[in-house]
């Protein structure tokens, strides 16, 4: 097995898979706020839960539990360590 | 800039959940006052703290604040304060930021942010017990050494480290040192900052030491210009700002996330100094989550908490309730002996007494469902709700935090907007606003158990199924498309565009303390009571003078009401009422209720002089209802006429307290105003569409 890197949406971030956080498709005061919330480049993130009905995704981030939207988690890019053959 | 006062001002900053409040609560005791900053809908609490050195100090506890730069009104209040840019507050002379030592990483962020306002600092590590639970470990002086300020660990909850921080705050009054920042400005804008720094000191717009910290954020802030102090300097200042965001660009930096990667790449690199950290296992929260967030067992305990908080309301609130209309009916009785009889005796026993007393009625639901808003939002269960419900409220227009506010407004709708201060982001606050009195609140029930029992025949459908019962469900069901129907409407219209909402923080669940709740609880009650209590005196005095006025002339045909201000109001407003179905007894009892909907009934028995003696015992005024027949000598008070009537309480804005409540949270008479009209027009037309189609349909 070798690890490979891929990129893909935060969205489709499979429950319980983590990633490091890449660029945002989010207007410029929206990413500001993000990066304050500590969603910074390069920062590592785990998707915790997802809601009902194509609800919120939760997200442990630096120690905190957040809730995101998904239409956002569908803006932001995630690089993730996917196992070759799964 | 604001003179400093006599009193030093220091201001307690620090981000949502931190602990702030239960340790401005530790450590101003009883000597705080609360108040609203003036011109927004934001709380002020202010208290005096003892010093041993400094004697009397004032603190100010800001909103709680993710970053100095501001996206909701919380926030901004707590931003100016800080940068002393408000005239009803003193600049703070100087800062305590509160850390929650748990949630070290973002914490520091905002820290970071206060120390670069250049203000004696001093940081407090609060939560210490949390870090130990979980294993974590702070290093407090290497802390406060890259800090560069002091550093003091405690619990706030537990009372543990308050008599340090009282000696580290009198330390940093006694001999204050300006914090600096711990970040280093980014040398490829280096020109761009000291302009834009060297503005700001210019127009007086920051102090020296805070000035690269501003400047810097001005250009990482698309909406920077949009801020009133700054938006005078548009033009001036906007070429540079955009000078510096291109050479940013060139060197490949993202300028909108700028400053929170500096100094997130500051937190990064000292994080491991100062924290030994254990790796991450599963904490109390995340058990308690896996139950809470979970879709179906999550949903269901939802349930059950509103549940409860009905049963409640409903249930332990009955007996207060009681004790109230037979202390007001005490007091009217007692009144009439004391006071000859006579129009100050009517205008006080009728008017004031009966008029108070019938809002005040409702005081021990309104502070049950205060007790209540109170813990779901301490507790940190808001955040869960929101995300259980996020979409389901947005199908219907709404924020996942509307679900507290909309709910608690089916007992009243004063609690329920008061709790629409949680959604951070003004519109969807707005919007909530607007439809929240719309669901069916308690003082809807006396109507529509008065009408329903006079013109909904008692039968069961298919054997089980009461056809009054059914009715009444309609109305609340009705109430709540109502509220859909608006806030699709509004956000079509005047409140458009998408929600904000980015990003919710699920904050550790933490034990509320009775005496934080207690606390909360007599604040909104007594804030309530001061706002709403006056105009409701005053009303009450209005009705009264609006249905004895003028007085009664045995010359001329008609009951003593109905040749008052009311009852010709009544007639005036009849041509309007008719094609509802309504005459102008019916226009007179609307007219009368208009402070408040359950005078409806009392008003109703006054015109076809029926006694009623409690709201569950209205038979005598039904059947007197029942008995009124029209020109065709038909009963009167067919169905279809009665649907009408309820139907306009359904829908239209009749509550003085609400009206109140709503021009302080909504920030204005405007909104109020559009809330009335859009209330009540909508009844009017829906009532006038079933009253018409109903009568081309021969129903009438």
């Amino acid at each position: 097995m070798q690890a490979v890197e891929k990129s893909c949406a935060l969205a489709a971030l499979g429950t319980g898979h983590s990633g490091w956080l890449g660029a945002m498709a989010l207007l410029p005061a929206e990413q500001q706020r993000m990066a304050e919330l500590g969603l910074t480049a390069g920062t590592p993130v785990v998707v915790t839960k997802r809601s009902l009905w194509g609800g919120p995704l939760e997200l442990r981030v630096r120690g905190c539990k957040l809730s995101l939207r998904r239409e956002v988690a569908q803006r932001i890019q995630v690089t993730s360590e996917a196992q070759h053959g799964h | 800039m604001v003179i400093e006062p006599h009193i030093p001002h220091v201001a307690l900053a620090g981000n949502p959940n931190s602990g702030k409040s239960t340790l401005f609560n530790a450590l101003t005791g009883l000597r705080q006052k609360v108040s609203n900053y003036p011109g927004v809908t934001v709380e002020k609490h202010g208290g005096a703290v003892h010093l041993p050195r400094t004697g009397e100090i004032h603190l100010i506890d800001l909103p709680g604040t993710y970053s100095l730069n501001p996206r909701s009104l919380d926030e901004q209040v707590a931003h100016d304060v800080l940068l002393g840019l408000r005239d009803d507050t003193p600049v703070p002379r100087a800062i305590v930021a509160v850390l929650d030592a748990s949630n070290l990483e973002r914490n520091l962020f905002f820290v970071t942010q206060l120390l670069s306002l250049g203000r004696p600092t001093v940081v407090v590590l609060n939560m210490m017990d949390v870090c130990e639970q979980t294993g974590q470990q702070i290093h407090v002086e290497q802390l406060a050494q890259r800090l560069g300020v002091a550093v003091v660990p405690m619990t706030a909850s537990k009372n543990v480290g308050l008599d340090e921080l009282r000696a580290a705050m009198d330390e940093m009054l006694q001999s204050p040192l300006p914090a600096r920042d711990v970040v280093e400005l980014p040398l490829a804008i280096a020109g761009p900052l000291a302009e834009v720094a060297a503005l700001l000191r210019e127009h007086d717009l920051a102090e020296a030491a805070a000035a690269p910290g501003e400047a810097l954020r001005i250009i990482c802030t698309a909406t920077a210009f949009e801020q009133p102090r700054l938006a005078p300097w548009r033009e001036l200042w906007q070429p540079v700002v955009e000078r510096a965001r291109e050479q940013l660009a060139v060197a490949g930096r993202n300028w909108p996330t700028l400053e929170a990667e500096l100094r997130y790449r500051w937190v990064d690199s000292i994080l491991s100094d100062v924290r030994t950290a254990p790796p991450h296992t599963a904490t109390a929260t995340d058990r308690v989550d896996r139950w809470l967030t979970h879709p179906v067992w999550g949903s269901a305990a939802l349930t059950l908490v509103v549940l409860t908080m009905f049963w409640a309301i409903f249930r332990l609130a009955q007996a207060p309730m009681e004790w109230i209309k037979h202390f007001f009916g005490w007091l009217a009785t007692w009144v009439a002996q004391v006071v000859p009889a006579g129009q100050m005796q009517s205008l006080l026993t009728d008017g004031v007494i009966a008029g108070v007393g019938g809002v005040l009625m409702f005081l021990p639901q309104i502070m049950l469902l205060f007790l209540f808003i109170a813990m779901i939002e301490d507790s940190g269960y808001t955040a869960r709700i929101q995300f259980l419900l996020d979409r389901a409220m947005g199908k219907l227009g709404l924020h996942g935090k509307a679900f507290i506010p909309l709910f608690s407004s089916f007992a009243c709708a004063v609690p329920g907007i008061m709790a629409a201060r949680t959604i951070d982001n003004a519109r969807d606050r707005l919007l909530t606003i607007l439809v929240a009195p719309l669901m069916c609140c308690s003082a809807r029930w006396p109507v529509y158990l008065l009408l329903a029992g006079t013109v909904i025949p008692s039968v069961t459908l298919l054997g089980f199924l009461p056809l009054q019962a059914l009715v009444l469900g309609g109305l609340v069901l009705l109430g709540i498309l109502a509220a859909i129907f608006s806030a699709w409407a509004f956000r079509k219209t005047i409140l458009r565009g998408p929600s904000t909402t980015l990003a919710q923080e699920l904050p550790p669940y933490r034990r509320p303390q009775i005496k934080t709740l207690l606390h909360i609880m007599w604040e909104r009650s007594a804030l309530f009571l001061q706002k709403a209590g006056t105009v409701i005196l005053l009303m009450s005095v209005l009705m009264w003078v609006l249905t004895s006025y003028p007085r009664h002339d045995a010359a001329r045909s008609g009951s003593p009401l109905e040749q008052s201000c009311a009852g010709q109001m009544g007639r005036v407003l009849e041509p309007v009422l008719k094609p509802l179905g309504f005459d102008w007894r019916i226009s007179i009892a609307i007219v009368s209720s208009f402070a408040a909907r359950e005078v409806f009934v009392s008003s109703m028995a006054t015109i076809y002089g029926a006694q009623v003696t409690d709201p569950h015992n209205m038979a005598d005024l039904q059947s007197r209802l029942a008995a009124e027949k029209d020109e065709r000598g038909k009963p009167f008070f067919t169905p279809l006429r009665g649907i009408s009537i309820m139907l306009f309480y359904v829908l239209a804005m009749q509550c003085v307290s609400t009206m109140v409540v709503v021009r302080r949270e909504a920030g204005g008479w405007k909104w109020m105003a559009f809330q009335w009209v859009w209330m009540t027009g909508l009844a009017w037309l829906a009532c006038f569409t079933v009253w018409q189609v109903g009568a081309l349909l021969g129903w009438r």
